[in-house]
């Protein structure tokens, strides 16, 4: 028995995460993106995979609420694609927290996600994830 | 943060948890009935924003997520502190109840405020050792005690990292905890490194480096570089002088004592040698005037580690391997080894080229023997696999007894070491396994014994005196 188990109850994690996850739906109502309870699910179980695979431990919901809040104000996002482009920006959000080991804030990221996402990369998460994130990065490295 | 919610993977379960006194309680008050499953399930639950807090102070509010060995060392931090304030009390009950009857919350903040405070005693504890400091030739005390330590003292980091050690001490104490960690790790070290000072402070300076001279020359190891604790040393020394009929404070003995010393042991059965050395360091200490119960009960582990060794010794009639006899007084020869100026790494990477391209042996060595001014180099050449067959034996051929017997010290100083009688004729080839060394062996087994005895000659000579 491990006395230690901080992923104790599931259910009840998940049920607290969908909570705050489906009240960010009163934040981008006005752009007329919603999360049903199935995409909302399906967005927390994309996200604690994401963690998962990058090897990284998160206490909250905090950044993906950010990321949610941020994003809803993106010309390029429209209701039809608004929840699997969350899926795809939550991936590419943990997995380039571990590309830039941890230097870049959370607030610092995801504005810069955005502002690539609305610039070159014209809406596409396929162009941000393989070229302009990438670009960006090696031109961050290059200023350290 | 508005919950602790986290999703449940076992591979993170897994690398996650530390070991902590904290969750052997908790499954121990469960065990004998003290904690119900709610309890500990409650504990967990209050652990969790405690992390999560952590976890926000040390990325400084930048980011709710970090890795999982970050989260592992903020976690065994946290755990650290909590296991702090818990083995405080004198009894596990007493610990279980705590557990039971204060939220974590408390119990870390406890937990800190005794860190903190060991941590400023540790500091006082330190400058204390540092002003009595020996005046001994190891350089691994002094850099213990002059890096080291105060490289911990000064980087210790309570609140993310208050398990870790970080700190590669080198200078090795009699007898070390080393199940302890972080700075209660340091703390036992500098009290029982002060408890040995204290010891070796009742000798005369001149005796103590005398006796590390003579412990170097018996081992045949240059006591500058070497890892030795002192105290036993001193204390080994102490003991047996005194037993040998020398004054009380006196740490030379005799071979003729050693001698002695072997006679009467022999003439007694094993099983009273325990009691006769325990009697007569209870009569030295009585008498040296220590009566420090701390350290009574420090050298109380001494008899039983050291009486496999001395019965060992006593067998095989070796007793100055263990009681370091006074050694007759010899001129030190000190052989200027060359450390001349080393090449830089390209340009020696350029000769090395150069002599692996070159074919003729004779060349090699004529390229080696203009180009390499120092042993350091002249090292890194016989390694650079850069030297083939007959190569070895041309170039040894251009050496002196001097200069042989130095490669011969750094090759085989391992084997050289036990031996009590230098011969290089009875190096075992099978027992090395660098080409160079194999090579350098094989080359004295076919010197004439005239050669030998010459190099065996200048390699005793060889005295690296502080």
């Amino acid at each position: 028995m491990r006395i230690l188990d901080i992923f104790k109850s599931p259910e009840m994690t998940v049920k607290l995460q969908l909570n705050d996850i489906l009240q960010m739906n009163d934040q981008t109502r006005p752009y007329g993106l919603l999360l049903s309870e199935t995409q909302a699910r399906e967005l927390i179980e994309t996200r604690n995979q994401a963690i998962l695979e990058q090897g990284r431990v998160e206490l909250s919901t905090d950044s993906l609420q950010k990321i949610i809040k941020v994003f809803s104000s993106s010309a390029y996002i429209s209701s039809s694609d608004y929840a699997p482009l969350l899926n795809e920006l939550v991936e590419i959000f943990y997995f380039m927290k571990n590309e830039t080991h941890d230097r870049i804030s959370d607030d610092e990221l995801i504005n810069i996600m955005k502002e690539l996402f609305d610039g070159p990369s014209r809406g596409s998460a396929e162009l941000l994830k393989h070229r302009d994130l990438p670009l960006w990065s090696r031109m961050m490295r290059g200023n350290r | 943060m508005k919950n602790t919610g986290i999703q449940k993977y076992s591979l993170m379960k897994n690398t996650l948890e530390p070991k902590s006194y904290t969750l052997f309680l908790l499954r121990e008050g469960q065990r004998r009935s003290i904690l119900d499953q709610k309890a500990v399930d409650e504990f967990q639950e209050l652990l969790m924003p405690l992390l999560a807090e952590l976890i926000l102070k040390y990325t400084r509010g930048e980011s709710s997520s970090v890795t999982v060995e970050t989260a592992q060392r903020l976690l065994g931090s946290l755990l650290y502190s909590t296991d702090a304030y818990l083995k405080s009390f004198r009894h596990k009950e007493a610990a279980i109840n705590c557990l039971a009857n204060s939220c974590p919350a408390e119990i870390y903040g406890k937990g800190q405020a005794l860190i903190s405070t060991c941590l400023e005693q540790t500091q006082i504890l330190y400058q204390e050792i540092k002003e009595r400091k020996m005046n001994i030739p190891i350089r691994g005390y002094h850099y213990s005690i002059d890096e080291d330590l105060p490289d911990f003292l000064n980087h210790y980091d309570l609140l993310f990292n208050a398990q870790n050690t970080m700190a590669g001490i080198d200078y090795p104490l009699f007898s070390d905890n080393m199940r302890l960690q972080g700075i209660f790790y340091i703390e036992q070290y500098l009290k029982k490194l002060s408890m040995e000072t204290d010891f070796c402070h009742l000798f005369s300076p001149a005796d103590i480096n005398q006796l590390l001279r003579d412990y170097g020359r018996v081992y045949r190891i240059d006591i500058a570089e070497a890892l030795i604790n002192v105290f036993e040393i001193i204390f080994i020394n102490s003991v047996f002088s005194f037993l040998a009929g020398n004054q009380p404070g006196d740490l030379t003995i005799s071979n003729t004592q050693i001698n002695m010393l072997q006679h009467y042991f022999n003439a007694m059965s094993p099983a009273q040698y325990p009691m006769v050395i325990s009697h007569t360091i209870d009569k030295l200490l009585n008498l040296l005037g220590v009566a420090d119960p701390d350290f009574i009960n420090y050298i109380e582990v001494f008899v039983p580690l050291f009486m496999p060794r001395f019965v060992n010794a006593l067998e095989n009639k070796s007793l100055a391997n263990v009681i370091i006899a006074a050694q007759p007084y010899q001129e030190a020869v000190r052989v200027a080894l060359d450390y001349g100026e080393r090449l830089s790494d390209e340009a020696f990477r350029k000769l090395a080229e150069q002599i692996r391209e070159t074919v003729e042996p004779a060349s090699k060595v004529n390229v080696i023997a203009s180009n390499i001014n120092s042993l350091v180099d002249f090292l890194d050449v016989l390694e650079a696999d850069c030297l083939f067959g007959q190569d070895y034996v041309l170039l040894f051929d251009t050496l002196g007894d001097i200069e042989l017997s130095i490669l011969a010290k750094i090759a085989f100083a391992e084997q050289l070491r036990g031996a009590r009688v230098l011969k290089l004729q009875n190096l075992v080839v099978a027992e090395l396994n660098i080409i160079w060394q194999i090579k350098l062996a094989c080359y004295f087994h076919g010197l004439s014994a005239k050669r030998l005895d010459g190099i065996e000659q200048r390699l005793n000579d060889i005295l690296y005196n502080p």
